[in-house]
């Protein structure tokens, strides 16, 4: 007996189809399939709580503590969690990844050389290529030669 | 009226605790303050419960009030939105500051809910300063955050900044 193509994962129907619908589904099958989908149901209903003291306390302290923070720290912060992500969201809608950062003795950089974890490696590769076109482009226009 | 007026009074932290300061000090926590000037020294009982806050982290906060108890008096709320806040703090408050991120944390309720907001400051502002300068990886690290964006939600927050279309 094949369950019903609306209750698999896409997978699971794109075996079946290429199959020709023809495999035999034993109950073991069936069972573990079953078990199989129960599993991302919970997987997708169980969001991990956040036990950490900074985003447990009152909000009017978490917003002072934002209040200390440049736009670019501010959106580190809101990046760790949702609840500071809304937080940060309030503050600054749209938050570009020129935003200015601070390091811990007060130098300025931008956004984007902190996101590299939740932008991914292919995003920063691009920026950082992006950034020397633009370098490259600027050397010829003062007419000098450049290759890299 | 004024001839009995209270010099000393008797802070009691949650344990039971009970932890003697001058007035002086005592008012540098407005909720205590608040209190003194509302209920008049003749009502006013000499024992302050102190219900949030436990003996360890009440020493601390009393620590600080005595070496702030000659500052003057914050200047009338300004911090309306002045967005380009300092985080500097002064060396005395740095050290304070020194201790353990549970303790801190404590420290910052405790000010709080006494309304001692120069205290609160410095306490927000270490806070801030440990944030300064590291990545959102880094940051859950240091103040043990657990991630709960699903990748769904993490790629609207992308779309929603346009970081993924920058140049």
């Amino acid at each position: 007996m094949a369950p019903a193509d609306s209750d698999l994962p896409d997978s699971e129907v794109d075996t079946y189809k290429s199959a020709g619908g023809q495999r035999a589904w034993s109950l073991s099958d069936a069972i573990e399939l079953a078990k199989k989908i129960q599993s991302e149901r919970d997987r997708d209903q169980e969001r991990p709580i956040d036990k950490s003291k900074i985003g447990n306390i009152p909000t009017e302290i978490q917003l002072l503590i934002f209040s200390y923070l440049p736009e670019g720290n501010s959106a580190c912060l809101g990046l760790t969690c949702k609840k500071l992500y809304a937080i940060h969201h309030d503050n600054y809608p749209k938050t570009h990844s020129r935003a200015r950062c601070e390091d811990s003795i007060g130098r300025s950089g931008h956004l984007r050389s902190y996101l590299i974890g939740f932008m991914g490696y292919s995003w920063c590769r691009r920026q950082l290529l992006a950034h020397m076109a633009a370098l490259q482009q600027e050397l010829i226009d003062m007419g000098l030669q450049c290759s890299y | 009226m004024s001839e009995t007026k209270i010099q000393k009074l008797t802070l009691v932290a949650n344990d039971g605790n009970k932890i003697e300061v001058d007035r002086q000090v005592a008012e540098k926590s407005v909720l205590i303050k608040n209190m003194l000037d509302d209920l008049g020294d003749e009502q006013m009982s000499t024992e302050v419960p102190i219900p949030n806050v436990n003996d360890t982290v009440l020493k601390k906060v009393i620590e600080w009030c005595e070496h702030h108890k000659n500052d003057p008096a914050a200047p009338q709320d300004d911090d309306s939105d002045s967005r380009k806040k300092t985080t500097d703090i002064d060396e005395w408050d740095q050290k304070f500051m020194q201790v353990d991120q549970e303790m801190l944390f404590e420290i910052i309720l405790a000010s709080n809910y006494l309304d001692i907001k120069p205290l609160l400051d410095v306490g927000c502002k270490t806070v801030a300063n440990m944030i300064k300068g590291k990545s959102p990886e880094e940051i859950r690290k240091t103040f043990n955050i657990t991630n709960d964006f699903t990748p769904e939600e993490e790629e609207q927050i992308r779309r929603e900044n346009e970081w993924a279309e920058d140049r």
